[in-house]
């Protein structure tokens, strides 16, 4: 009798720990396929790359490498020091292999007289790129905006319209296309005849 | 009762406690009320990038570009607006509560300080907002900013929630100083919210209504602008799927990015700190914000030292008592750009004032125009004044007294009001309307002289003079009188055999009139055949080309009207041999005179022949001889031979009316004579005139005008016809008749018409009795 009983006792509580057990089971077997399917990114985008990250980091490091350049010129030019500032960069430039990121350069130093009021500087050294780089879309584009800028709207339009012309540059990292520049010079010629 | 005799007891404290922790708290808000006030007219926008996977390297690397062009000039490039950036795409298994992994994300720098002691801005692969970078200028490129920004690398999901920062109710703490100093949340996404699973656009609504509640403005880019996806986002910003105020769209590829970024910042930036209407780098509540002067943007406009400045000292104001008009002086003047016009014809009349003062306007001054219409046979001079440039004073009738009544004055044909600049200022065809253009018609008797005056009242800085009058300038109205040759050629250039031969190119210069109205044509002289000359030939018509007048409504070429102008040069008229080329003049007086007996030698001098008159050579040796009015009868054919002298013709000579039955009943006159000139009165001439100079190369002369001096429309006004040849070295056309008004426009002053009579008398002359026989003949071979 008590045999009987204490058989029934164990076979009851093997019971509830079946129970528990599969309860267990399940609830882990739900947490996994919760964890997978969010780790499987339900939505379907694709995950980083390396070879995007390595891309990302080498534009990162020429970002400090220009603003390292960029940050020297203006500090030399804010002590009126011309030329420190000009020979800065053109170390930078002589050392570049490619004209793209020359040409770069020479923009980078013409933005950076241009910030410190020497408008003059920064059209004429536009002309030192435009001597070593046979695609002239970065120098129309560049040019174009400092026009504008300086309210010569006759000379933007014209520099639009180039930039226009030479869209199909592999030059152009900003996807900015013909229509896009003629659309920027019919502006420029509104403004110049005083029109809105 | 313990209790409230206690409460009682410390009430005061109580009291005083409260204010305290009052004043604490107060004194803790107001450094940042202080601070939030000390840059107003700075706006702040963060950006956040959607860097899902499906953006794609391209595509962040344009996005990159694009926003680095907002540092650039024409991008916001202003020291007024800050950028900072977040990204985004869907980091999971957060712990929002610690900030710490999950299995596969974690937020910003891990515990064990905690989320609240973060941040860590440089990228962090672990932090769902990373890369991200706080606030800097857009007024040119920050260097951190932009190399932060070129980590931003593609992959993953999409997660809006974590897109404005947030895990559930958690804000992720490495944005906070972002977050704080936000104005405006740029949220840029290329797809739809898709992590978590469930209820992902409802979450990120959720996180971007905390920012709203913030204060903060949302706008939304949607990428592509799919509908689903541009519904979703307006849900996000606003609550309401199809509200798109707050949202915008940007093409998939990004080209128009920086564009619509720049437009939307500025746009809010401006919301958010209006500028000010009077000084745009001023935020509107500036205290600075105030009408400036005009004159003077330093000060205000309602101070009482906005004065204008004084125009003719910019140094003082207007209300200066120095600011006195400097002296000036206007001088009118009118001048006319033909002196003479012909019936028909026009002339313009301009005008001018100047002003001595090579820096001053004149106060505004009237202006008119005064027309004086002069008698003929009256002298206009005195209204030039002496030379006077002008006359203070004036009026018409003063300047009817300068010409003794003789004329009308009118006033004012035109008048108006201006202020003359310095120096010169022409009055212009609009001002002066009909006063500019003068056109003469048969109203206008010929010798009448039409005189305009340009007056100016006030015409110096002060009250008085207080008119000034200009010299008049005057047209007379004339005519140009015309010759015709009718049945003979017009040859100039041609010398006296014997005489020296001239190497200059003798040229024949005329001039035309163009009438037009109902007349409507161009007159002037011609010949009824050919015209040569070794110089040029203007003005002049050939083969009839004038006759009657040539159309104006035809081009006006003298090619139309000169079809037997003989030329060797191209394009020219005239130019038809060298200076010699035209050969001698005909010894027809030797030829005349040969075997001819005197018949009556002249001793009076003067000489009537009519009826009973002696035919044959009549020779006046010595002395000049005058010809009275004289009428040839048939058969009477008489030279009138005066080599040494001059022959006055002082009244028509005609031949007797036929019929004549034979060539010798045909009168005929001849009058040779060194010089030859030609009465007033004499209207007719039938007989040959040669003027032929003596041994000695004097005379040759042939005048149709024997009355001296300067011709005027009063003098050898009656037209002159001579009906035979004429040789002369030196032909004077002095007539004035002719030209006339309506249907005489075309009526010459004189008239060379060499008739039929002439040839068929030489013919009769020519021919003898005697007969030449042949005596022998022979035959020779051809030549070829």
């Amino acid at each position: 009798m008590e045999n009987k009983q204490k058989k029934r006792f164990w076979s009851k509580k093997t019971s509830i720990f079946a129970v528990i057990l599969a309860t267990l089971i399940i609830a882990g077997i739900a947490a996994g396929v919760y964890y997978w399917t969010q780790l499987r990114q339900v939505g379907g985008e694709p995950t980083v790359k390396q070879e995007d990250v390595d891309k990302s980091a080498a534009a990162a490091q020429q970002s400090k490498s220009d603003g390292a350049l960029r940050d020297e010129a203006t500090t030399a030019l804010k002590s009126n020091n011309t030329a420190a500032a000009q020979k800065s960069y053109q170390t930078a430039i002589d050392s570049e292999k490619t004209v793209e990121r020359k040409t770069l350069l020479y923009i980078d130093l013409s933005g950076v007289y241009y910030a410190q009021g020497r408008s003059q500087e920064a059209f004429d050294v536009m002309k030192q790129a435009d001597a070593i780089n046979a695609d002239k879309f970065l120098i129309a584009d560049w040019l174009s905006r400092l026009y504008e800028d300086q309210q010569n709207y006759p000379k933007a339009a014209q520099y639009y319209k180039l930039a226009g012309e030479w869209a199909e540059s592999k030059q152009n990292k900003v996807a900015l296309d013909k229509a896009y520049y003629d659309e920027q010079a019919t502006r420029m010629t509104r403004l110049a005849e005083g029109k809105k | 009762m313990n209790i409230a005799k206690r409460f009682v007891t410390h009430m005061p404290m109580l009291v005083l406690g409260l204010l305290l922790l009052g004043s604490a708290w107060a004194l803790s808000q107001t450094p940042q009320t202080a601070s939030a006030q000390q840059t107003p007219s700075i706006c702040r926008a963060s950006i956040i990038i959607d860097r899902s996977g499906s953006v794609g390297y391209n595509g962040i690397e344009t996005l990159r570009n694009q926003i680095k062009r907002l540092f650039q000039p024409t991008g916001l490039y202003d020291s007024k607006i800050e950028l900072s950036f977040w990204s985004f795409s869907a980091g999971i298994g957060v712990n929002p509560s610690t900030g710490g992994t999950g299995l596969g994300g974690w937020i910003g720098v891990p515990p064990p300080t905690g989320p609240a002691a973060n941040p860590d801005p440089n990228y962090d692969n672990s932090n769902f907002n990373a890369p991200y970078h706080s606030f800097v200028t857009s007024r040119g490129e920050t260097t951190s900013f932009s190399a932060a920004l070129d980590t931003v690398t593609p992959g993953g999901n999409t997660n809006y929630q974590q897109a404005f920062g947030y895990e559930g109710n958690t804000r992720n703490p490495a944005l906070n100083g972002i977050i704080n100093a936000t104005d405006i949340i740029v949220f840029l996404t290329d797809g739809q919210p898709n992590t978590p699973i469930t209820n992902a656009r409802q979450l990120g609504r959720e996180a971007a209504q905390k920012h709203i509640d913030a204060g903060r403005q949302v706008i939304g880019g949607s990428i592509g602008a799919s509908a689903a996806q541009v519904r979703d986002i307006n849900y996000t910003v606003t609550g309401n799927e199809n509200n798109g105020n707050n949202t915008f769209t940007i093409s998939t590829n990004y080209n128009d990015l920086a564009a619509v970024l720049r437009a939307r910042i500025q746009a809010k930036c401006n919301e958010l700190n209006p500028p000010c209407q009077y000084d745009a780098t001023l935020p509107a509540d500036s205290p600075e914000c105030i009408p400036k002067c005009p004159f003077n943007p330093s000060i205000p406009n309602d101070s009482p030292l906005c004065q204008p400045p004084c125009p003719y000292n910019t140094t003082i104001p207007a209300n200066d008592p120095n600011c006195v008009k400097p002296p000036y002086s206007l001088t009118p003047t009118a001048t006319a750009n033909n002196t003479v016009v012909s019936s028909s014809d026009s002339a313009t009349v301009s005008y001018k004032v100047t002003n001595n003062s090579e820096t001053i306007s004149s106060n505004e001054a009237t202006w008119s125009i005064s027309r004086v219409v002069v008698d003929r046979g009256q002298s206009s001079d005195p209204l030039q004044f002496g030379g006077q440039p002008f006359r203070d004073e004036y009026n018409c009738d003063r300047l009817l007294d300068l010409i003794g009544d003789k004329g009308a004055c009118e006033a004012n044909i035109a008048t108006g009001k201006k202020v003359f600049g310095p120096r010169e200022t022409l009055l212009t065809q609009a001002e002066l309307g009909g006063a500019a253009t003068l056109v003469i018609d048969d109203r206008w008797q010929v010798g009448t002289k039409l005189c305009y005056v340009l007056s100016i009242d006030k015409p110096t800085e002060k009250d008085t003079p207080s008119s000034r009058y200009s010299q008049a300038a005057c047209v007379i109205v004339g005519k140009r009188p015309s010759v015709q040759v009718h049945g003979g050629d017009l040859s100039v250039g041609r010398y006296y055999r014997g005489s020296e031969a001239n190497d200059d190119l003798s040229s024949i210069h005329a001039s035309t009139t163009i009438k037009g109205g109902s007349i409507n044509r161009t007159f002037g002289s011609w010949a009824e055949y050919g015209v040569f000359a070794p110089g040029t030939v203007s003005g002049f018509g050939s083969g009839s080309g004038l006759a009657g007048g040539y159309p104006s409504t035809l081009a006006d070429t003298q090619g139309l009207w000169s079809k037997l102008t003989f030329a060797n040069t191209e394009g020219e008229f005239g130019r038809f041999t060298s200076g010699t080329g035209l050969g001698a003049i005909p010894d027809t007086a030797g030829a005349l005179l040969r075997g001819r007996t005197v018949a009556r030698e002249l001793t009076d001098n003067s000489l009537t022949i009519n009826g009973d008159a002696q035919v044959g050579l009549y020779r006046k040796s010595t002395g000049d001889l005058a010809i009275r009015p004289s009428t040839l009868e048939k058969r009477k054919t008489i030279i009138v031979h005066v080599p040494n002298g001059t022959v006055s013709i002082e009244g028509d000579i005609g031949y007797a009316n036929g019929p004549y039955g034979a060539l010798s009943e045909i009168p005929q006159l001849i009058i040779i004579a060194q010089n030859i000139t030609i009465g007033e009165e004499v209207t007719n001439i039938d007989g040959w005139l040669i003027a032929q100079p003596d041994g000695d190369g004097v005379g040759g002369s042939l005048s149709t005008c024997s009355t001296p001096g300067t011709l005027t429309s009063e003098i050898c006004n009656d037209p002159l016809r001579i009906n035979g040849p004429v040789m002369a070295k030196d032909l004077q056309l002095r007539r004035t008749g002719g030209a006339g008004s309506g249907g005489a426009s075309g009526d010459a002053a004189e008239v060379f018409n060499l008739r039929a009579d002439a040839y068929l008398w030489a013919y009769g002359e020519g021919r003898s009795a005697l007969r030449a026989e042949t005596t022998f003949s022979t035959e020779l071979p051809p030549r070829f």
